[in-house]
């Protein structure tokens, strides 16, 4: 990898010291470049998903908003698979059309079926954001103590390699601690960015999931307005 | 893992984990050494007295300090004997080696032992001509025949190895003469006593020829057969000399030093760290409180008796402050000067007659014992007190 050096006995390098440390170290910095390697597939993914819902969320509402017949925003939206705030949307108004659909009966428990349904899908929008959050949380908390446990191992096998040279210099001393130092570094390198995009991304869910929230319950309302007009409507065929 | 054009986190998190790894590779493999700082040295400093008392040898050494530095005991194979046998006479008895005191001496050469002869003091005088030739000096020096005398009494009752070489320089002449003449003669007890000698030895040179031979010889086969009996390991015809001296290249091997010339030590018979006259661990004496108040009582003494000041009466009261440095001898290293000039005139006369009386005292007397600590009397601030003096 890199010339080794022959007036220094270890080699200093990233690669050397991995190779020189001890198995229980080497697993243990495997198992940390690992999870450092999966927090940050999981951190990117997130990102793109997030800006990907939130940028679909603004064009749903635009058009939400735009004064279209919701039955025709339903049948364009109804026919492709649908993220955020439009799934939210296309689980309300299909509740909404099968109550419509069948019997003319069915207006008794209608609010609260859509409502149900509507916090049905905006609790599954939410897992499905939230989803491997949990990861990079439990990255952030535990790679620490995996990098101080891979540095204790190797400080103990380097104080025994020590004991058994019989020589205290500084010279024999450092490789020892640097190959243990090692470990926590990449603890430490695994946990930090974990930390803080877990609490970023999970600002966003939270952000996301009270969008869709505010959304729901004004798509409710204007659902029983549109059910209280139906009402009166029939009311009046029947006077 | 398909890949989804939607999820690309983990193509993106290897790409970016392994550019790292490269980087961290390049930038720690040309980890610097730290810069070999030069290490800083304290420095104290010190007065010159404090040099002086640090460099300063041990006064009152016990003799034994005075040996020169051995750091390692000498070969025991650069024994003497040998070249002492190597030219003896056949007929006379090796004299016996001198066995004590590790003298730095060579051993005397044979020859120049053989004129004086006494170095084997018994066995040699009487059949010896070259004896009254030896004889003659005790005569002129009438003490010195007078100490050996106790010695010789000893010698008879039983011999003792012969003494010192450098002793037999100074007794030598004497010693022929013990076995004969102390039978006759108790000696007197000191032997320091130098005037009752001169008579003392013209009785002596007469009565030696009259010694009867057969004593000699009796007391000089008892001596050979003591000595013999010391050391009969000694081979005492010239002939093993002889053989001794035949080349032998071992011997030569022996000789040879085998240590690197820097690792040779000074060699004696003992090992003395301590060099001469000084101690690794002893500083420079100070002077004792006690000696000081000698000191000061020395020059009080001495600076009464040079000053004369009348006083007139009261007046205010002045102590004039000189100050003087001395030379080891006693003198004015330099003009002594006044550190506190009175502004009254009257006063002036009293500081003017403690110059005077420091000038006239100029050599002071000091005594030898304050030789050692001058560093701490050279320089002085003599206070004169008006009414000390009177009182």
């Amino acid at each position: 990898m890199t010339p080794a050096d022959a007036a220094i006995p270890h080699d200093l390098t990233f690669w050397g010291m991995f190779w020189a440390a001890h198995f229980v170290v080497k697993t243990v910095m495997l198992g940390l470049i690992a999870a450092s390697l999966w927090s940050w597939a999981i951190i990117i993914n997130k990102y793109l998903l997030y800006s990907r819902v939130e940028k679909s969320m603004d064009r749903f509402e635009e058009t939400f908003w735009s004064g279209n017949s919701l039955e025709e925003l339903y049948d364009t939206l109804s026919t492709r698979p649908t993220s955020g705030m439009a799934a939210v949307f296309v689980g309300g108004m299909r509740e909404w059309k099968r109550s419509f659909s069948s019997a003319s009966s069915a207006f008794m428990g209608l609010q609260a079926r859509i409502e149900k349904v509507l916090d049905v899908s905006i609790a599954r929008e939410t897992e499905r954001l939230e989803s491997q959050l949990l990861v990079l949380a439990s990255v952030a908390s535990a790679a620490p103590f995996v990098g101080l446990f891979g540095t204790v191992w190797g400080i103990m096998t380097a104080f025994q390699a020590i004991a058994i040279s019989k020589n205290s210099s500084l010279a024999v001393v450092a490789p020892g601690i640097a190959e243990a130092l090692f470990a926590t570094a990449i603890g430490l390198f695994a946990a930090i960015p974990a930390l803080i995009f877990y609490n970023a991304l999970q600002g966003r869910v939270a952000r996301s999931q009270a969008r869709m929230e505010s959304f729901a319950d004004e798509f409710s309302s204007i659902l029983s307005r549109h059910m209280d007009q139906h009402v009166s409507v029939e009311r009046g065929h029947a006077a | 893992m398909k890949f989804r054009p939607t999820e690309p986190g983990a193509y993106i998190s290897a790409a970016l984990h392994g550019a790292l790894l490269l980087g961290a590779l390049v930038s720690f493999s040309d980890t610097r050494k730290f810069e070999d700082a030069a290490e800083a040295i304290p420095v104290d400093m010190i007065t010159e007295s404090q040099f002086n008392e640090v460099v300063k040898g041990l006064r009152g050494a016990p003799p034994e300090l005075a040996k020169p530095v051995v750091d390692r005991v000498a070969e025991v194979e650069e024994s003497k004997p040998q070249p002492v046998l190597q030219e003896a006479k056949v007929d006379i008895a090796a004299p016996p080696p001198p066995m004590r005191e590790p003298d730095p001496a060579p051993p005397e050469p044979p020859q120049a032992a053989a004129p004086p002869e006494p170095a084997p003091p018994v066995p040699t005088p009487p059949p010896r001509p070259p004896e009254p030739k030896v004889e003659p000096p005790p005569k002129p020096e009438p003490p010195k025949p007078e100490p050996p005398k106790p010695v010789a009494a000893e010698a008879i009752t039983a011999p003792t190895p012969p003494p010192r070489p450098r002793d037999i320089a100074k007794v030598e002449p004497p010693k022929v003469e013990p076995p004969k003449v102390a039978p006759p003669k108790p000696a007197p007890p000191k032997p320091e006593i130098a005037k009752p000698a001169p008579p003392k030895v013209e009785p002596k040179v007469p009565p030696k020829p009259a010694l009867d031979r057969a004593q000699i010889t009796a007391l000089l086969a008892k001596q050979k057969k003591e000595d013999e009996a010391k050391k009969p390991a000694k081979p005492p015809s010239g002939r093993e000399a002889t053989e001794q001296r035949k080349f032998d290249p071992n011997s030569i091997a022996k000789l040879l030093s085998k240590e690197e010339p820097g690792q040779r030590a000074s060699t004696g018979r003992a090992v003395n760290q301590t060099a001469s006259l000084g101690s690794p661990t002893a500083s420079g004496q100070r002077m004792s409180p006690s000696l000081w108040g000698q000191l000061d009582g020395y020059m009080i003494d001495q600076y009464k008796r040079c000053w004369s000041y009348m006083s007139l009466g009261p007046t205010a009261r002045f102590i004039p402050q000189i100050e003087v440095s001395f030379t080891s001898a006693g003198v004015l290293a330099r003009e002594p000067r006044l550190r506190n000039q009175p502004s009254d005139p009257n006063l002036r006369a009293l500081a003017d007659s403690a110059m005077r009386a420091v000038k006239q005292c100029n050599p002071l007397r000091i005594p030898a014992q304050f030789l050692p600590y001058y560093n701490e009397w050279k320089d002085r601030i003599l206070r004169f007190d008006p009414e000390e003096m009177s009182g």
